[in-house]
């Protein structure tokens, strides 16, 4: 049935938008639209942290339950924050609407929606900064672009800021260096502090706290699945991994997204770990361990607050110091990895209990991790690739044709580009580039990240993605790409429902994975297919062969 | 000249017009940047819009299906997911009977001519509407299946699922 006051349909495909860039924008009333939200967080995750405000709500409710003094609340907060971050302040008074970075977000590339430009993102919060914090906007209102926080505007900016995965790709182009993700990190912050986070970040905030990872996995749980998959590595290679959990002592503590532990495609990955913890056991004596209570690398509390992100984080260090480790390795993550490289020593304190990280096989010194003492995986395996340390065959790799898909956390906010591809290439042998405007820092988001990965905002998720798949979709129909490898758990939990979306024949691996593949151990059996069951090139004749 | 002549003479003219009321579809911030971004990977929107509608229009004067599949699904793929109501996305085809009757001497056609055109564009339009819900449909098995997934690990994990042996392996 038509819903009622449609237009028709010649009508409708204009309705409601003409409203020229910053003129009459600021009148327009937020309009919720399935698949572009997510749910509102259930009391009882809110309440868990002992953040304000638990109670059930849902965004699309006429009454979303505020404390009465809600507009004090969120002003005040945001006080707070232009006087203790400069940054903030500095990108509510600089912008000077060039529009630079206009068409360089992917949800505005792949929605037209004005709203997604980070410039009008950014806009929502900054009318409301003009209005209470700057003597113009006090005086000229509108006319100097500032506006009252109503329920309403309130409304729209929260709308806004889960539509922004703060991926940074528009702050390379503007020509001041203002960064929309930092502004949509604190306006996620002002928000929380009226209790209006998603459930899909406020679970996951809850279940970290309570258990350490963000499903809720228990510390028996987790060691069982990972004999799950040890089994499974066994019934692929001869081989079965011996992993140590808990083990006091070790000289380094192995912390992953949990994703990997239990999401496909993140457990083939895992089974690529496994398999190289033993291998390096067998070879040289490698003392690592896992821990069943710091299980989840992913800080899902930098979605919600930096309060949270740091008391998540502490989790880690925590479990670090009581087992007595040298280092931390980090397995295939984005948000995690930069976030303690960048924020760990300001946010706990630098972590003088442990050790300047030195792989104990080739004798590297990590001085990038001297402050923060954890290693990307990726890292650790260049390294010991390019000191001969693995006997590697890529030929197990022929069956796929890959690309690499640069997560924005580790690439464009640390610059990690080489080492990913150095490892790919060193175990695959047939890689193409994507085009050089999609990739390393100009790389585009998964449309998924900064906690937007749930399910129904799936429309919000796919035309986010759409650039990124745009540019797979090249690759695939000019090398016959198959397989798109990445170095982030979200990537690999939401890559590959993109891909089913706009380019199915593609699909998704971690670059561990890759390795676990290609590594050559002395006492394996005769392997015939890859880590996922998928028969090697050449593997199939050879049986019909034997028959 | 018949209809079809004229159809594919003044195909260009045809074409802009039918492009341009696709993208004034769009808030006019956004048309500005559908049109004027020229690179592929920077807009692809625009591009897809571009370059598929020009194979739509040609697979519909030389009555080839199987451009008119590819092209119509690349278009509507991309409108399913934005923020149009099911009619405003595929609104897009109705526009092109307008256009044409605007930039040809439509009075000058046979009424068996004019019909037969109708016919066409009705049934480009169930089409489209076709398209449209096996897209949504899409989104849904995507979201379903996504769910599936992270249960079955955790199902797998905790020994409560028992999977049926393959007795012809
Ligand atoms: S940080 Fe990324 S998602 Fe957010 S506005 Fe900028 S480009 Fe868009
Ligand atoms: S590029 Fe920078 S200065 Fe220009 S509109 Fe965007 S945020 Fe403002």
């Amino acid at each position: 049935m038509r819903p009622k006051n449609v237009p028709e349909p010649e009508e409708l495909s204009k309705i409601d938008h003409k409203p020229p860039l910053f003129e009459s924008w600021m009148d327009k009333k937020p309009e919720f639209k399935p698949g572009f939200y997510c749910y509102g967080a259930k009391a009882k995750n809110i309440a868990a942290v002992g953040m304000p405000n638990p109670r059930d709500w849902s965004p699309t409710d006429e009454d979303w339950k505020l404390p009465e003094n809600w507009k004090e609340i969120f002003l005040n907060g945001m006080k707070e924050r232009l006087e203790k971050y400069r940054s903030f302040k500095l990108f509510m008074d600089i912008c000077v609407r060039c529009g630079a970075c206009a068409d360089k977000c992917h949800y505005f590339i792949g929605s037209g929606d004005p709203k997604n430009m980070p410039v009008l993102r950014a806009e929502l919060l900054r009318s409301v900064y003009r209005k209470y914090f700057t003597t113009g906007g006090k005086l000229f209102g509108k006319l100097a672009g500032a506006r009252e926080l109503t329920f309403d505007v309130l409304k729209e900016i929260w709308y806004y800021l889960y539509q922004c995965s703060e991926c940074r790709r528009c702050s390379l182009f503007c020509p001041y260096g203002i960064d929309t993700a930092e502004i949509t990190i604190l306006g996620r912050e002002l928000t929380n502090l009226l209790g209006l986070n998603t459930d899909w970040i406020q679970a996951s905030v809850a279940n970290c706290y309570r258990t350490g990872n963000h499903i809720g996995l228990q510390p028996h749980a987790y060691k069982d699945m990972i004999e799950f998959l040890c089994d499974e590595c066994e019934e692929v290679t001869g081989i079965r991994p011996q992993p140590q959990f808990n083990k006091k002592g070790a000289e380094i503590l192995f912390v992953t997204p949990s994703g990997d532990v239990f999401a496909d495609p993140g457990t083939y990955t895992c089974m690529g770990y496994l398999l190289l913890f033993h291998y390096l056991q067998e070879e040289y004596g490698f003392d690592i361990t896992w821990s069943t209570y710091a299980s989840e690398g992913g800080n899902f509390g930098y979605f919600t607050s930096h309060e949270m992100a740091k008391r998540l984080h502490a989790k880690i260090y925590m479990e670090a110091k009581r087992l007595g480790v040298k280092w931390i390795l980090g397995g295939e993550c984005g948000h995690m990895w930069r976030l303690l490289n960048q924020y760990i020593d300001t946010f706990n304190g630098p972590p003088d209990y442990l050790e300047e990280p030195v792989s104990p096989i080739t004798g590297t010194k990590f001085e990038h991790a001297k402050g923060h003492k954890i290693v990307h995986i990726v890292e650790f395996t260049a390294d010991l690739i390019r000191h001969n340390k693995l006997k590697l065959d890529p030929s197990r790799n022929d069956h796929l044709v890959l690309t690499f898909h640069d997560s924005c956390n580790p690439a464009r906010g640390m610059g990690f580009f080489e080492e990913p591809r150095y490892v790919i290439k060193s175990v695959c042998r047939n890689f193409y580039e994507m085009p050089s405007n999609t990739i390393r820092e100009q790389t585009f988001c998964c449309g998924s990240g900064a906690g937007l990965n749930a399910g129904e905002n799936m429309e919000l998720r796919m035309r986010g993605g759409l650039p990124r798949a745009n540019a797979v979709k090249y690759v695939h129909e000019k090398y016959g790409v198959n397989m798109m490898a990445c170095i982030c758990a979200i990537d690999r939990a939401a890559l590959p429902v993109l891909m089913q979306y706009w380019v199915p024949e593609v699909d998704i691996t971690g670059v561990h994975e890759l390795v676990g593949n290609a590594l050559v151990f002395k006492n394996e059996k005769k392997r015939t297919t890859d880590l996922r069951g998928n028969p090697f090139v050449g593997a199939e004749e050879e049986q019909g062969d034997a028959v | 000249m018949s209809l079809v002549e004229e159809l594919k003479k003044k195909s260009s003219k045809i074409l802009k017009k039918w492009q341009d009321s696709l993208i004034a579809s769009y808030p006019e911030d956004t048309q500005h940047f559908l049109k004027k971004e020229k690179d592929k990977f920077a807009n692809p929107v625009g591009y897809i819009f571009k370059n598929e509608l020009e194979r739509l229009y040609n697979g519909f004067v030389d009555e080839d299906q199987d451009k008119i599949n590819s092209s119509l699904t690349e278009i509507i793929r991309v409108r399913a997911v934005q923020d149009f109501f099911p009619s405003a996305a595929i609104n897009f085809i109705l526009e092109l009977k307008e256009i044409i009757k605007n930039e040809t001497n439509w009075e000058s056609f046979s009424i068996e001519e004019k019909e037969a055109l109708d016919k066409k564009i009705t049934s480009l339009l169930l089409l489209a509407f076709d398209i449209y819900e096996q897209c949504r449909q899409k989104l849904y098995d995507l979201r379903v299946h996504e769910v599936k997934k992270h249960v079955m690990g955790l199902l797998k994990m905790a020994n409560l699922v028992y999977e049926i042996p393959d007795p012809t392996k």
